[in-house]
């Protein structure tokens, strides 16, 4: 059984001036033990798809349309609040993308530890004391105890994602989730960040779903890789293959649109037009209108995601 | 070949803090030169010594051979059509009171030597040379997307006609579906015009393209620089390689780390 099973998931958020359409049916299973990695553009939804597995949309404006998250069996949306409470920390650890916000700038490291840990019912000072400093240690910071008494503003931003990380795996979850945990990162201080991402994922057995719109920084922690485009899934595929021979129109535009330092000559190509409104989204495929080769059927039906371990919504792919 | 713009032993300080620890850099007419390193060491308050933003605490800084160092802001109205700047959010860079053809003819009315009907049809020809159509005159920047508005402020540095662009991260906030169509806008521009730009980036592969020069900048001192073609494959400073091994390649999978 799959640990996390998003089935045909749609969600929606009411406005004043309408309903706009984030997510429109996503179909992913991660198995127990999977590195996934989820790349889009700007506005493609997949932070929200993170945020509905933790359920931490807020209910209005989000709406379930249909479909929905299964984690280890049970229904993200149907559990009541102290079962959610658990999901979140215990089941699945979520590290998010800027670490300056996420910690309070007016309490100490130790005391923030401290409020984690008694969330997820530690008790007794020492106790809590104890696994504070094998969670820092973990995260390879260097002087674990002297860090329990510093301020956020005292720390560097890696070390402030290190402690967020160490939050993020204080109850032991299994599934470890991060949007762009290297975004607002230093290139050098990224490499050190994902290598501790793929270190811990090994050595605790975690499940890892990793957001980002950069694909060198997917390819570097995750052996699977989905793409989204307009709030749905175009291809999903394990990294080699995706990189090797990419089949959805959009994913190609994708990989010829980076700059490649390997490749110096290559003038990289953007895709023309735009991501589209999800106001308003286009009839069909998604991407018809910025698609090459699209034909008269994308225009009217949109695709489905099929395939074995390689599969992609595209008419032109998969008829 | 002659600098337009340059440093000489430059320092600036904030307070006790040294952003820029003597650095000397020349800009030479026509050529692009792509100035990299990590937040904070400097690359930004460089790009704001050559604008004279902030003042430079030693060293001088030259336009076209003239030391503008402690020129007067009187002394440099006339100058200051010679360098014009990008920056990296073009969301925060546009008023969100005035249209696009309000925007553009702000730099033209400053320099006042245009009539009416002439400062509407260079707005025009502006948005042309940066790919945009004459309907984007009277919108507003919440009804462009982020591509568009980085154009409609490449548009606006263009209008008073610089020899330099000083453009910093001008891509970094876009996407990269637009992030391309954004670099082929510029080295188009820079052909066309035959512009000078100090390219301000993190991002290497962008500066390997758009530029044939490369300086390395790290906590204020400037550790390399050379041909971008050759700082960017043999590095020699410990620091650059180190940038440069940080590089995740769009077709990096983990195979590649064994």
């Amino acid at each position: 059984m799959a640990l996390l099973d998003i089935h045909d998931f749609r969600l929606a958020f009411d406005g004043y001036d309408g309903r706009v359409q984030v997510l429109n049916g996503i179909d992913l299973s991660v198995a127990a033990g999977e590195a996934v990695g989820i790349v889009g553009e700007t506005g493609c939804g997949k932070s929200v798809l993170a945020r509905s597995i933790l359920r931490l949309n807020p209910s209005p404006p989000a709406r379930v349309i249909s479909g929905g998250i299964a984690f280890d069996g049970q229904d993200v949306f149907a559990m009541r609040e102290a079962r959610l409470r658990e999901l979140r920390g215990a089941g699945i650890g979520m590290v998010f993308q800027d670490p300056a916000t996420y910690l309070n700038p007016v309490f100490s490291i130790g005391s923030q530890m401290a409020d984690v840990l008694r969330a997820h019912g530690l008790r007794g000072r020492e106790a809590i004391r104890a696994r504070s400093l094998e969670l820092l240690d973990a995260m390879r910071l260097p002087d674990p105890a002297g860090l329990l008494s510093r301020y956020p503003h005292e720390l560097s931003g890696g070390m402030r994602q290190r402690v967020l990380i160490a939050q993020a795996l204080a109850a032991n979850p299994r599934l470890l989730l991060a949007d762009e945990p290297t975004t607002a990162l230093d290139v050098t201080v990224q490499g050190q960040i994902l290598a501790l991402i793929r270190d811990l994922v090994a050595r605790l057995g975690l499940t890892l779903v990793l957001i980002s719109h950069d694909l060198g920084v997917i390819g570097a922690t995750c052996r699977r890789i989905v793409v989204m485009y307009a709030g749905t899934i175009v291809e999903d595929a394990p990294a080699e293959a995706l990189f090797a021979a990419p089949r959805h129109p959009y994913t190609r535009g994708l990989l010829a649109a980076v700059p490649d330092l390997e490749r110096p000559g290559a003038m990289p190509v953007g895709i023309p037009g735009q991501i589209p409104s999800l106001r308003d989204p286009p009839p069909g495929c998604r991407f018809h209108p910025r698609c090459a080769a699209a034909t008269s059927r994308c225009r009217v039906e949109a695709p489905k995601l099929i395939g074995g371990d390689h599969r992609t919504a595209c008419h032109l792919v998969t008829s | 070949m002659s600098a337009v713009l340059s440093l000489d032993n430059v320092v600036c300080r904030y307070g006790d803090r040294l952003a820029v620890d003597d650095v000397s850099l020349a800009l030479h007419q026509g050529e692009a030169l792509g100035l990299v390193g990590e937040s904070g060491s400097g690359k930004t308050t460089v790009l704001r010594l050559l604008l004279r933003l902030v003042r430079a605490d030693a060293g001088i800084i030259r336009l076209d051979g003239t030391d503008i160092t402690h020129a007067s802001d009187r002394a440099l109205r006339p100058l200051r059509r010679r360098v014009q700047v990008v920056f990296q959010n073009p969301h925060a860079a546009m008023d969100p009171r005035c249209t696009v053809a309000q925007s553009m003819a702000e730099p033209l009315l400053l320099m006042g030597d245009l009539s009416r009907a002439a400062r509407t049809d260079r707005i025009a020809e502006l948005l042309e040379d940066v790919g945009l159509g004459g309907d984007f005159l009277h919108r507003y920047p919440h009804e462009l997307s982020g591509g568009q508005k980085q154009r409609v402020c490449i548009a606006r540095a263009l209008a008073p006609k610089p020899a330099v662009l000083l453009l910093d991260e001008p891509t970094s906030a876009l996407d990269v579906s637009v992030q391309a169509q954004i670099i082929e806008l510029l080295a188009g521009l820079r052909a066309r015009h035959g512009l000078t730009y100090l390219f301000v980036s993190h991002n290497l592969a962008v500066v390997r393209l758009l530029c044939e020069r490369v300086a390395v900048m790290r906590q204020g001192k400037l550790v390399e620089q050379g041909p971008a073609a050759e700082v960017l494959s043999h590095p020699t400073h410990d620091y650059t390689k180190a940038l440069l091994a940080a590089v995740l390649p769009p077709r990096f999978t983990q195979e590649r780390l064994a």
